[in-house]
């Protein structure tokens, strides 16, 4: 399996010059580009409020959103957009191309306020810094992608009896939009890292699956407590699979030094906040039998919110030479 | 009188490791937490196993296994603890609590079944 992580930013754009910058932009910063706009008609906002409502609905995992300041085919500018997505999606940080300038000085307050930089097409350099800064400011190591991502498949299979995993390349992501009603957090907490994992579902999925009898909760008219109890095995299962492979024994932060930071959760918003704005590992699986249930779409975050230093990771591989085998009975 | 008393918090691990002893001849008991354990144990003390989580909201396995000997005074029931934790010291504490052994959760029955049924005569 090759892994790389990824990031998916949302693209309003129309100038084939600057298409082509940000192609390149993607490509060399592992960036999932979302067109919004092209030079095709048929692909522009017609109607640029709703329009862009409906796209950010359905993208609830976004690392940034790049606009331009000039018309596109529909005579819709950036400019008009900047404020309502900053209202909408106050985390995402939003580039603006520009014409003849790279900065936001005479810009109106509302959009100056709304844009994290500006760039013009002539300056590659100049975006290249922009998505550094604000879209790849912190390191994940790809091992530990990795390894969450098997761990995870595998506490699927072991709660879902014939499922079929499907997990999208690992991606960043800044939104803090809530996918679906139902979500599990439990804290990371080692001494490379602090923070949560987060797993998020819709209760509706997770009823058919009990219905179709692949868990092992038997009910035709499962209820709130049997999905809940499901994505709490889920949870916990990940959870000590992440700690057994990579929290080496004696490595848990010292009570004395223990901060912590409210979490808020704005239901009305859909919108769930660390505290911190650095940019979450995200990964989405698909779980599907489709014989027996519709698929299921869970995704999962890690947020280290508290604590991070992806060197001292490298050091806790040790932990790999005391896996454990599943299942077995240890007698003491 | 139940042979086996399972302890978890999680309804879908209670159902599962049940359901399997159940369907290979054995009576079981379940407990949601630390402390349903201690209760139903102290209701039925011949139970001969109890398989308990350690991760609990109330009272944790752990615990549930150090009261079982000091507050019960139960030094014959057979204690294994079924979990996701792996940790050296968490062991050690369970050994010192008079645990019999370890399971790191997947439960698979099959592979422990032959077990089970000699620690319950």
């Amino acid at each position: 399996m090759t892994t790389k992580i990824v990031s998916k930013v949302l693209v309003h754009e129309s100038d084939p010059a600057a298409l082509e910058l940000l192609k390149t932009i993607c490509s060399d910063n592992n960036l999932v580009g979302l067109k919004v706009c092209t030079g095709d008609h048929s692909v522009g906002l017609k109607d640029a409020s709703n329009e862009l409502d409906d796209v950010l609905k359905s993208n609830v995992d976004l690392g940034a959103v790049f606009l331009s300041e000039s018309v596109d085919l529909n005579g819709v500018s950036g400019l008009e957009l900047c404020d309502k997505i900053r209202r909408s999606r106050p985390e995402l940080p939003i580039f603006l191309r520009r014409e003849t300038r790279s900065d936001s000085e005479d810009l109106p307050a509302s959009a100056a306020k709304a844009i994290a930089g500006c760039y013009q097409t002539s300056e590659p350099e100049l975006l290249t810094q922009l998505v550094n800064d604000y879209i790849c400011s912190m390191y994940y190591p790809v091992e530990l992608a990795q390894g969450v991502e098997e761990i995870s498949k595998e506490a699927f299979g072991n709660v879902i009896g014939g499922t079929r995993v499907k997990c999208e390349l690992p991606y960043l992501v800044k939104d803090q939009i809530i996918y679906g009603e139902l979500f599990s957090l439990i804290p990371l907490e080692s001494d490379w890292c602090r923070g949560y994992m987060m797993l998020q579902t819709t209760e509706s999925e997770i009823m058919d699956l009990i219905r179709s009898g692949s868990t092992h909760i038997k009910s035709n008219r499962p209820d709130s407590k049997d999905s809940n109890s499901i994505l709490n095995e889920i949870t916990n299962m990940i959870w000590g699979g992440i700690k057994s492979r990579y929290f080496s024994s004696g490595d848990s932060p010292s009570d004395a030094h223990r901060t912590q930071v409210p979490i808020i959760v704005n239901h009305s918003q859909k919108h769930i906040s660390f505290g911190s704005t650095e940019p979450q590992l995200c990964f989405k699986y698909t779980l599907n039998d489709l014989e027996n249930y519709p698929e299921v779409t869970i995704y999962q975050r890690l947020i280290f919110n508290l604590s991070w230093d992806p060197d001292k990771f490298a050091e806790s591989d040790k932990a790999l030479e005391d896996l454990v085998e599943g299942g077995e009975l240890e007698f003491f | 009188m139940a042979q086996i008393l399972v302890v978890d918090d999680s309804a879908t691990v209670r159902n599962e490791v049940s359901t399997f002893l159940k369907d290979n001849g054995l009576s079981v008991e379940v407990a949601v937490d630390g402390k349903d354990g201690l209760d139903k144990l102290q209701k039925d003390p011949q139970v001969k196993l109890v398989i308990s989580d350690v991760n609990m909201p109330n009272m944790d396995g752990l615990t549930m296994a150090e009261k079982i000997r000091s507050d019960l005074g139960n030094s014959s029931v057979n204690i294994i603890m079924l979990t996701t934790e792996s940790d050296p010291r968490m062991k050690e504490r369970g050994k010192a609590a008079g645990v019999k052994g370890w399971i790191v959760k997947p439960f698979k029955g099959d592979n422990v079944v032959g077990s089970i049924k000699k620690l319950v005569g």
